[in-house]
């Protein structure tokens, strides 16, 4: 017995999973709706899209950077999706265009902090001004529907499958995927390297520039399918649509277990990591708080989970 | 001006680090206008020592006494407001300003609580004369070279005016001429009754400048001597303190033709130019030299680490093709580190992921890491390089450096190479970790694999290696086989070369 309560105690994502076993209690206690099905439909569609970009986030945080710009490429994918099914193109074929032209930001983001040595910071900071100035010119500032005949495609976003959305059951399966090849492969098994000591991998003859190339294309095309995800549930792409999602799958992914210096996280804790964000906000929402608060508060959790953090380490590394 | 007054003396000092006692009780004492080396092995407490009487560290128990009023330093500066300044062998100097204000930090002159420039860099202009050097006091930290930033922070620790100053290595990145500059200043603050520790792994500076040396070893206090009583080799003994020739496994009686590695005009400039060796199946090859000498420069360029400008370089008879690591490892030449910490090993991963790093690839099954094969990998290097560690998903940063030093080795045996270049492969690790990796790499190169050593530690060079690269300043002096290798040989070809510059100068 005592055995079992060790391994779960162990289990990385333990902290985070108590906390939301106890908010979702304290909460349903409050507000008995908070666990009414439709509430908790809302609530899963709304943290889907941002849950798919924090897989991404997590694995560029484990490699020791990170990127600023899946906002704006998750906008950019959304509009450049509904702008090719105006100009007749089919929409799927239109999702697939704008996936691919979102990797290919991602790769020149990619050889500009791998093979250059650029900033991880500054350089995708600028790719987010790039990308989000980009969609602001396409589409001159306002929102653009979907045409009509692309129904079969918005049911990606609006549809059920067996009750459950669809964009949920996609974004778990990602996350359950997402989680199985951090964990398990070798591929990833090289970003831990290259994000835990950068130097000491090159010496392992591992390619640390490919390996960073290939994270950033790896977060652009996670973004640019949210993005695309989006475009299907509402049937409008705004020139604001991703904005300020890069700072929120940063935070679940830091409250999940990753660190901002490399080499550590799952993608079990940022997934967790965003349904705490959304539950908070959820709740925020069901108690009438004024959603200027919202952003106040998210960032009060942020610096307590790192606070938290920071010390539970510095206690194992004192034993 | 020697004086028989003690300025600074300790009693007993012990200090322990997780998992090693590093000093065992020591006791030595400083005389005013003394310059005394403490010389040892690496790992031997010397600079743990001086750490302790400057400040960086506090003693476990022991006291320091400096003029024999007992004092607790809490941190350096408490030390050098008693007086007791150290130049560490690093340089820790803030790189993106002045040179004034790097030997000011902490006490730039102010008038009405704005820096007072003028008098800064009159004050920084006085500290540097005596160097004879053109660093002016403006300059920026960041724009000098490694010499001249060591010579700031020697006038850093000079204008603080102590009376104990300690050196720990300070000519490791001076020339020749700078370090002759270093010697007079040091011998003009003795004279004027300042006591000075020297530490050096050079022997030749230590007999040049120093009136008496104190032998430490393993922790312990061993001996001190005026320099007058002493030579080379008996200070040597005493700081290994045993027969070196039995410290390391008998050497190889085999004189096989087979060529593992042909190295022919290779040249990184300005570190080192066309050095040519070969090294043959059966023997250990050891490069040695100063540190500066472009050894470890070398050994990465030879792997494709870094860009070599020309050379070749050969393995089993044939060219290696693409100079860059990963082409060197797939033809099974590998780099053990000569720095664990910085480029060695993934500090905060477990043993296993260590261990299997360069074969991240290979080591799977569908694209998956294959979970068993790396466990029975692990237990077997656990077993053959008798390493401890309580299971393979121990976080590496908690292992003695004895244990962190093998699973290096091991990551690379995994690999089954045919050259191993080891760089300082037992740097700061215990005496019997120590000797097991000695036997180790002897049982390596008797199974045909090609080992070379580069190593700062003359009894290792000379006690394990069948066949010695001499180095100096980037160009290969001389090579020594068999019955050649002794200490004063090895010594004597570093020495000899010095002297021919010297002449030809």
């Amino acid at each position: 017995m005592k055995n079992i309560w060790g391994k779960v105690k162990s289990f990385k994502e333990f902290t985070i999973s108590i906390i939301i076993i106890f908010l979702v209690i304290a909460i349903s206690i409050k507000t008995p709706v908070f666990l009414s099905s439709s509430n908790i439909r809302t609530t899963a569609i709304g943290l889907a899209c941002n849950g798919i970009v924090a897989i991404g986030m997590t694995i560029a945080l484990i490699s020791g950077g990170f990127d600023l710009s899946v906002g704006s490429i998750m906008g950019l994918s959304a509009v450049l999706t509904v702008v090719f099914a105006n100009m007749g193109i089919n929409v799927w074929l239109s999702a697939l265009i704008a996936i691919a032209i979102s990797i290919l930001v991602g790769g020149i983001t990619g050889e500009l902090i791998g093979r250059y040595g650029l900033n991880a910071f500054i350089t995708t900071l600028g790719v987010q001004q790039i990308t989000r100035g980009a969609v602001y010119v396409i589409t001159d500032g306002s929102s653009i529907s979907l045409p009509g005949g692309t129904e079969s495609f918005k049911n990606l976003g609006q549809g059920s499958i067996f009750g459950i959305p669809i964009i949920v059951l996609i974004f778990v399966i990602l996350a359950i995927a997402g989680d199985f090849f951090v964990k398990r492969s070798s591929a990833a098994m090289k970003v831990f390297y290259v994000g835990s000591n950068e130097k000491a991998a090159i010496l392992s003859g591992i390619d640390t520039k490919k390996v960073k190339v290939k994270v950033y294309m790896l977060t652009a095309s996670l973004a640019a399918f949210a993005g695309v995800l989006s475009a299907s549930r509402f049937g409008v792409a705004t020139s604001n649509s991703g904005s300020g999602v890069e700072m929120v799958v940063i935070s679940a992914a830091v409250i999940g277990g990753a660190s901002l210096s490399g080499g550590k996280g799952t993608i079990m804790g940022a997934v967790l990591g965003v349904v705490m964000l959304s539950i908070i906000n959820n709740a925020l929402v069901l108690f009438n708080v004024s959603v200027n608060w919202q952003s106040l508060i998210s960032g009060m959790i942020l610096i307590i989970a790192i606070t938290i953090d920071n010390f539970t380490h510095k206690k194992a590394q004192a034993v | 001006m020697l004086t028989n007054k003690c300025i600074l003396r300790t009693e007993k000092i012990v200090k322990s680090f997780p998992g090693t006692k590093a000093l065992n009780g020591v006791s030595i004492q400083l005389n005013e206008g003394e310059i005394h080396a403490i010389v040892g092995e690496n790992g031997a407490g010397k600079s743990t020592l001086m750490n302790i009487i400057s400040g960086v560290f506090s003693a476990d128990s022991g006291k320091i006494l400096v003029n024999e009023k007992e004092v607790h330093f809490r941190n350096t500066h408490d030390a050098q407001m008693a007086g007791v300044g150290i130049v560490h062998q690093e340089l820790a100097l803030c790189t993106h300003v002045t040179v004034a204000d790097n030997i000011y930090i902490g006490r730039l002159p102010e008038k009405a609580g704005i820096v007072d420039r003028k008098r800064l860099y009159e004050m920084a202009e006085e500290a540097l004369r005596p160097f004879m050097t053109d660093i002016k006091p403006d300059q920026i930290v960041s724009d000098l070279s490694v010499a001249q930033q060591q010579i700031i922070e020697i006038a850093k620790v000079l204008s603080l005016n102590c009376k104990v100053v300690i050196f720990d290595e300070p000519t490791s990145s001076l020339n020749e001429k700078e370090a002759q500059i270093l010697f007079g200043i040091i011998q003009s603050m003795a004279k004027q009754g300042v006591g000075i520790f020297y530490i050096s792994h050079k022997l030749s500076e230590i007999f040049f400048l120093c009136h008496k040396v104190t032998v430490l070893r393993d922790g312990s206090y061993i001996t001190s001597n005026e320099i007058n009583n002493l030579d080379a080799d008996h200070v040597v003994s005493q700081m290994v303190g045993r027969d070196v020739g039995k410290m390391y496994p008998d050497k190889s009686e085999l004189h096989s033709k087979e060529e593992l590695m042909k190295v022919e005009g290779v040249t990184r400039t300005p570190h080192f130019s066309d050095v040519s060796f070969s090294l043959k199946s059966g023997e250990i090859l050891g490069l040695c030299g100063l540190v500066g000498s472009g050894r470890t420069e070398l050994a990465r360029a030879i792997c494709g680490i870094d860009k070599k400008t020309a050379g070749t370089i050969y393995i089993k008879g044939t060219k290696l093709k693409k100079s860059t690591y990963a082409a060197a490892l797939s033809r099974g030449l590998c780099y053990l580190s000569e720095d664990r910490k910085l480029d060695g090993l993934f500090l905060n991963m477990d043993v296993s992921d260590n261990m299997i790093a360069p074969q991240v690839d290979a080591i799977t099954k569908r694209k998956l890491l294959d979970r068993k094969r790396i466990a029975k990998l692990v237990q077997k290097y656990k077993e053959e390089l008798n390493i401890i560690f309580s299971s393979p998903n121990q976080e590496i940063k908690h292992l003695s450096g004895g244990n962190q030093q093998k699973i290096m080795i091991a990551k690379l045996l995994a690999i089954s190479p045919k050259v191993i270049i080891l760089d300082e492969p037992t740097r700061g690790i215990d005496v019997g970790a120590k000797s097991e990796i000695h036997r180790k790499l002897r049982e390596l190169c008797k199974q045909g694999i090609g080992i070379v050593v580069i190593s700062s530690e003359m009894s290792e060079i000379v006690g394990l290696c069948d066949h010695i690269v001499v180095m100096n300043i980037g160009r290969v002096v001389s090579e020594l086989r068999g019955e050649e290798i002794t200490q004063d040989n090895v010594i004597g070809e570093i020495s000899r070369v010095n002297e021919n510059r010297r002449v030809s100068k």
